[in-house]
């Protein structure tokens, strides 16, 4: 049944997506023809500069239009007339938004590759090959400075935080909208209502951390000394610390959106 | 026959408000049964534990002898009481959804009813008119072989014409040793087909009879108890 939901969950994503994408391609050709044409007159700066403008809108459009489709399909599949569709198949609620959000997150990436092929077409020539250089020496410098293990590990750390990442900020939006559903009026309102508190309580405990750690850095300079050195003697391993606390962070904090969303659907789903 | 849905002391609250009260039903298979109620009766929501889209405040369903979920899901053909299909999706790639989720699905029969009707495969859903789309989905519902139908609302909101067609789609498709549930107020256009009845009034089932039984016992048609019974 995972495939089967996966299969269509796909289909009803390639319907919004392509013209979204193809507009995003497009873009890159267009800029990549007037590129063509570069020469010194004001025209041609005009539109140059414009069409440079447009690509840039274009890729923030891109991605955030892939954030939008995310939103909406879980909400319209779930919450709105589909629902009775939906929780009617033989799947379980877990299947159901575990699909939804790996199909996002791997659309996502699809979407975030298509900007770079779109950003490559406009910029193809020097531009372009510049920034291919720049990419291959940071790389082998980053391999000059890091022992290649511990860049290894970093590469993969740094990969599993994007990944999570993008699965964290979807989890939040859905546990949000499931929220935002348990009123009995305006649920989309409260579903917003939702995520300004959580980003509220986000708020006060960054304030409160950072009132911690500069009481700290002031009553105990010593102290804070100490950690600043064994931070430098172990950089390696410090990063490693620190990359692990926030995949940690990023499962905890999934699980715990995963757990709110789920619970709502399976004791308080109330389609209208 | 075997018993296809059981509730026992069934209740549903929305947050204080009882819409269900320690209900008590128990249905056998091979019957077209109708669930009678005035508007705000509690139908719906009995009719939404039924399918897993409410969780019961306490009691229990069985379907089939499974607890709403996965299994239960396999068994029963749900037709809400609106519309609640894809609209962006054409005719063909709806009858794939089902043919691909519900193992019971018969696409032949879905295309035959369709085509009886003059509607295309590939014409999208939203092209249709609300009559149209009310009928796919019954014809949907229908296709399936399933062991529970249960049709919210089935004829509400169509013409008499429609009624008969949907009744007649109902009687020609439906499994022989499934039970039927239908939810209406349109007593008398459904009357001749039920071969029971549950009467529901403020969330209590206040009848549940064999429709001979009722004729014999009161001398009375169906709707006629009904207004009898449901009275200002």
């Amino acid at each position: 049944m995972v495939k089967k939901l996966f299969k269509h969950e796909f289909a009803a994503y390639f319907r919004l997506m392509l013209p979204v994408e193809v507009a995003v391609l497009g873009i890159g050709i267009i800029t990549r023809i007037i590129m063509l044409f570069e020469n010194d007159s004001i025209i041609f700066k005009i539109s140059g500069v414009s069409v440079w403008i447009l690509m840039v809108l274009a890729t923030f459009a891109g991605s955030l239009a892939m954030l939008i489709f995310a939103v909406m399909r879980y909400y319209k599949n779930l919450f709105s007339y589909e629902g009775y569709l939906s929780f009617t198949l033989p799947v379980t609620p877990a299947q159901h938004i575990i699909v939804k959000s790996v199909t996002a997150v791997v659309l996502d990436f699809i979407a975030t590759i298509i900007a770079v092929i779109s950003l490559c077409i406009a910029a193809s020539g020097n531009l372009l090959t510049e920034s291919v250089k720049a990419g291959v020496y940071l790389v082998q410098k980053l391999f000059e400075t890091f022992n290649n293990t511990h860049l290894v590990f970093y590469i993969v750390e740094i990969a599993l935080v994007l990944i999570l990442g993008s699965f964290e900020k979807l989890f939040l939006y859905y546990a949000c909208i499931s929220i935002g559903q348990t009123a009995k009026k305006h649920r989309v309102l409260m579903a917003v209502v939702a995520y300004f508190v959580y980003d509220m309580i986000v708020w006060v405990l960054t304030t409160i951390f950072q009132i911690i750690f500069t009481v700290t850095t002031i009553a105990a300079p010593e102290f804070c000394e100490k950690v600043a050195v064994f931070i430098t003697n172990h950089a390696y391993a410090s990063v490693h610390t620190a990359l692990s606390g926030i995949i940690i962070f990023e499962i905890l904090f999934i699980a715990l959106c995963f757990v709110i969303s789920h619970t709502i659907i399976r004791k308080k789903l109330n389609l209208e | 026959m075997s018993v296809l849905l059981r509730c026992e002391n069934l209740t549903k609250s929305y947050g204080g408000t009882p819409a269900l009260k320690d209900v008590n039903i128990t249905l056998e298979s091979g019957k077209i049964v109708g669930l009678l109620g005035p508007n705000g009766s509690g139908k719906t929501t009995l009719i939404k534990l039924i399918n897993g889209l409410l969780t019961p405040t306490s009691g229990s369903i069985e379907v089939a002898g499974f607890a709403p979920g996965v299994e239960s899901k396999k068994r029963v053909a749900y037709l809400p009481d609106n519309s609640y299909l894809n609209t962006w999706m054409s005719v063909k790639q709806i009858v794939n959804y089902f043919c691909d989720f519900y193992e019971d699905f018969r696409p032949e029969l879905a295309y035959q009813m369709m085509a009886k009707l003059g509607i295309s495969p590939e014409v999208r859903l939203k092209a249709l008119s609300k009559g149209n789309k009310e009928k796919v989905c019954l014809i949907l519902i229908m296709s399936r072989n399933a062991l529970l139908y249960v049709l919210d609302e089935p004829i509400a909101g169509v013409d008499p014409a429609a009624r008969d067609y949907i009744i007649s789609t109902i009687l020609n498709n439906y499994n022989p040793e499934a039970t039927v549930l239908i939810s209406t107020h349109l007593i008398s256009d459904i009357e001749k087909i039920l071969d029971e009845v549950i009467f529901i009034n403020n969330g209590n089932v206040v009848l549940q009879k064999n429709v001979d039984d009722i004729r014999e016992e009161n001398g009375k048609s169906l709707d006629e108890l009904f207004r009898e019974v449901f009275r200002w």
